[in-house]
């Protein structure tokens, strides 16, 4: 690490980096992970703001509580569909995994790419004809199932796109499929030499865990999606009781995959929080080996919690109190992070840039959504919020307070490493305070009413419920601005030079070693590794030289 | 869905019906509970061949002598029945009658009774009576009203899942209502409930019965994919289990994968840490 470069190089502009092919044709052919991650965090972006302008105008019908801004409940129906279909298969899903696992694990590992480069072009395909076909139903009719897409009603009652929207979804599944595939045999094969599993970054240990959920959880969203197109289409009894189908066996096969799906979303974002607070406390992670242990004690318990959403579903009271049991089990290792998280800040010295914030506003937004998530899976206290906003409180604060503040932490800690250039830390502080407090206010009313309540998926309320939603839309609108905000000074700073350096953090990880941004083969030789990752002392790193650009706490 | 709410409902009303001729009074203690009366389905379990009945002439005979050529419908009633086996083989009689296949050239019926204390002469009236209802004096060869003793009234209701009891205050059983079809090597291969059977069911279970599926093995192997289906009334291809089979080589594939290059990984570090100087990092 003493050869990291002091100076911002003067000339950069001429130096082959892995963006310095301009024609469309190089991004669309492309087999390079680190564009295939940009394809990514282009995509994701783009389906971010169609299922945020879902979410707004939801949000605006909900000011009053009369249905009066959208006229039928029809139009709501199909908005809540279109922000959970969008925001959770198109948005969150991939956000962390395609788009920083791919740029960063080959970089992280000390390997040129990913074992399968074709493939990874080839999940990016599949992922945008899947999201074509969610535009298409957007544009044409849209689903009002919910994303949840329940029978009997999915099969029988719903009058919309629904066919559509199971092939989208199973397409779409078969690109994280791909994904996971490709982290898992590229981190099994393609470390560089010393780079053994235990010096291994936590993020790539994160992506690990997430891998494996997606390769073993994904396949039976995709068949529980198959088997609803197959009923609505030919009328065989799946899960319509008239034709000797089962109702429930819907709900079993969609939890199975979708409650991992929580932890698919939310691990990755445990693996940027990992990197980030030791890098902005200055000290070593606490209790490396116990984070790694956790992710997959998380990705295995997450597996067999699926029931606790089905606690009113008519399962048998027996098999709710294991569900029960397990879901409070699934905690423990949720916990050890949070708790290494925080061991991992004691006694550092702390600097608050903006990734730091987002990663701080994470673990308290996600200790909250934690917390409430083991009060839902009381039996006796979810049967009193169940279907209320209680509900879509707890799981805002795990997918957008935990895995949206992540992702943006993500983005902003290694956005200089993707583009060489650094943003304006103030605006970025600004974004993440902005994020905080419109999250807060958004979602924190939302307990309040789901335990007073009302019940989720109705454009119309009860007018005492008013205040509280009206909160609820005021604080949508500041986090609509927070969430604006790095999308404007982002892409403004795209205009500089790349003038950012290999190692503006001063962070230890192998991707900082290579240049900003890298170049196509990543390394110049294929490093050894003789260390434990996390390396961090007190003092300043030499070749650090992000410091002294940046305002002190 | 109609035809099956009309079997439960029938075995429901059968069981009830039972329990009513059975006494209401002595029903708790002496008569035993209701739980205690099941018909257990016990798909693929053998019959006990060996076991010696009498027919309706006093001859006593091994149950296989009703075996071996064709497939047989098992009938478990008692004579005496005030109620529900009366209604029981009414039903039985009547869903026979539209059947093309014969009992005595496509299939036998064996009919026998729960109460050892019954005789022959009581058999022989009934098969007298039934015979009339059906219609066809011709299939008498095929029709078996057998009592027997204690033992082997046993041995077949237990082969046959058929658990009932005994009040001794009324001297009456509690008891279900059904039928049982066997192959003819006397495995059992379907349960009909109830007391009154589809025939166009009754008669593609005995055709399917006759052919042997159930003492194959490659049909044993389809049967892991298909299910009793209660609502249609027919095996059907069960989704559960073929998700679970696919589901578990997913999983089995996966794991070996990881489990073979851990393998490696381990080998490869012993290796490497042999060819492995300290190294300066450059």
């Amino acid at each position: 690490m003493s050869a990291v470069a002091v100076e911002p190089r003067e000339s950069v502009a001429v130096e082959e980096n892995y963006l310095s092919d301009h024609t469309v044709k190089s991004w669309l052919l492309t087999t390079d992970h680190k564009r295939i991650g940009i394809l990514y965090l282009i995509s994701v972006t783009l389906f971010f703001l169609v299922g945020g302008a879902a979410a707004s105008m939801m949000r605006f019908e909900l000011m009053t509580p009369k249905g009066d801004l959208l006229g039928s409940p029809d139009v709501y129906n199909r908005l809540f569909t279109t922000h959970g279909v969008v925001m959770i298969f198109f948005f969150l899903v991939p956000s962390i995994p395609a788009v920083l696992g791919n740029f960063l694990i080959p970089l992280m590992i000390g390997a040129r790419d990913l074992a399968f480069p074709i493939l990874n072009l080839m999940s990016w395909y599949v992922y945008i004809i899947g999201g074509s076909i969610a535009i298409y139903i957007l544009m044409f009719g849209g689903v009002d199932t919910g994303w949840t897409f329940y029978t009997p009603f999915s099969t029988m009652y719903s009058n919309t796109m629904v066919v559509h929207a199971a092939i989208a979804v199973f397409i779409t599944g078969f690109s994280s499929i791909l994904t996971g595939l490709n982290f898992i045999v590229t981190i099994h094969t393609m470390r560089a030499p010393g780079m053994s599993w235990f010096r291994l970054p936590l993020f790539v240990w994160a992506h690990y865990a997430t891998s494996l959920i997606m390769v073993l959880g994904t396949p039976v969203l995709a068949i529980a999606v198959a088997l609803i197109a197959v009923e609505r289409g030919f009328g065989i009894g799946i899960f319509n009781p008239n034709l000797g189908g089962d109702p429930v066996l819907f709900q079993h096969l969609f939890w199975f995959y979708s409650h991992p799906a929580v932890y698919i979303m939310i691990l990755p974002g445990m693996g940027v929080i990992s990197e980030i607070i030791p890098c902005f406390a200055r000290r070593p992670i606490f209790g490396y080996r116990f984070i790694a242990a956790s992710s997959l004690a998380i990705a295995v318990i997450g597996f067999v919690v699926w029931g606790h959403h089905m606690f009113v579903s008519g399962q048998s009271m027996y098999a709710g109190m294991v569900f029960s049991m397990l879901s409070f089990l699934v905690a423990v290792p949720s916990a050890i992070k949070v708790f290494n998280w925080t061991s991992t800040m004691y006694k550092g010295s702390i600097r608050f840039d903006t990734p730091m914030l987002y990663a701080l506003g994470f673990i308290g937004l996600f200790t909250i959504g934690g917390l409430t998530g083991m009060m839902l899976s009381t039996l006796a206290v979810d049967i009193h919020v169940h279907d209320t906003y209680f509900v879509v409180a707890h799981f805002h604060y795990i997918m957008v307070g935990g895995a949206v503040m992540a992702y943006l932490g993500g983005i902003h800690f290694w956005w200089p490493k993707i583009t060489g250039r650094m943003y304006s830390e103030l605006l970025g502080k600004l974004s993440a305070l902005t994020v905080f407090i419109g999250f807060n206010l958004t979602f924190f009313p939302q307990f309040v009413l789901g335990y007073l309540g009302m019940p989720r998926r109705y454009f119309e309320y009860a007018s005492e419920f008013q205040v509280l939603n009206v909160m609820s839309t005021a604080g949508a609108s500041i986090l609509a601005a927070g969430y604006a905000l790095p999308l404007f000074y982002l892409l403004l700073s795209l205009r500089q030079p790349p003038t950012a350096g290999k190692n503006p953090w001063g962070a230890t990880g192998l991707e900082w070693q290579v240049d900003s941004p890298p170049t196509t083969h990543n390394f110049d030789f294929t490093p050894r590794i003789d260390r434990a990752p996390y390396a961090y002392s007190p003092v300043a790193i030499e070749g650090f030289d992000g410091y002294s650009d940046h305002g002190s706490h | 869905m109609s035809l099956p709410r009309v079997k439960v409902a029938g075995f429901v009303l059968a069981v009830c019906g039972t329990l009513l001729c059975a006494s209401a009074r002595a029903q708790s203690t002496e008569g035993g509970s209701v739980k205690d009366v099941k018909f257990e389905q016990k798909l693929g379990d053998l019959v006990p061949l060996d076991r010696v009945f009498r027919d309706d002439t006093g001859r006593e005979v091994p149950l296989k002598e009703f075996f071996g050529r064709r497939p047989v419908v098992i009938v478990p009633v008692f004579y005496r029945c005030p109620l529900l086996c009366n209604q029981l083989l009414n039903g039985f009689t009547r869903t026979l009658k539209p059947v093309k296949l014969l009992p005595g050239k496509d299939f036998e019926v064996v009919i026998f009774s729960i109460d050892p204390e019954e005789n022959p002469d009581l058999a022989a009236a009934k098969k007298a009576n039934y015979l009339k209802q059906y219609g066809r004096q011709e299939t008498a060869s095929g029709w078996h009203f057998l009592t027997s003793s204690q033992d082997s009234i046993d041995a077949l209701t237990k082969a046959i899942g058929f658990q009932y009891t005994f009040n001794p205050r009324t001297h009456l059983f509690t008891h279900a209502a059904g039928v049982v079809v066997a192959t003819a090597d006397g495995r059992i291969a379907r349960y009909f409930f109830g007391i009154d059977f589809p025939p166009r069911e009754l008669e593609e279970e005995i055709e399917r019965a006759g052919g042997g599926k159930i003492g194959s093995p490659i049909g044993r192997l389809l049967l892991l994919c298909y299910d009793y289906d209660a609502a249609t009334g027919k095996y059907t291809l069960s989704i559960v289990r073929i998700l679970r089979i696919f589901g578990s080589a997913t999983a089995i594939a996966l794991f070996s994968y990881l489990a073979v290059m851990f393998r490696r990984d381990s080998r490869g570090a012993a290796s490497r840490a042999t060819a492995l100087a300290p190294h300066h990092h450059p």
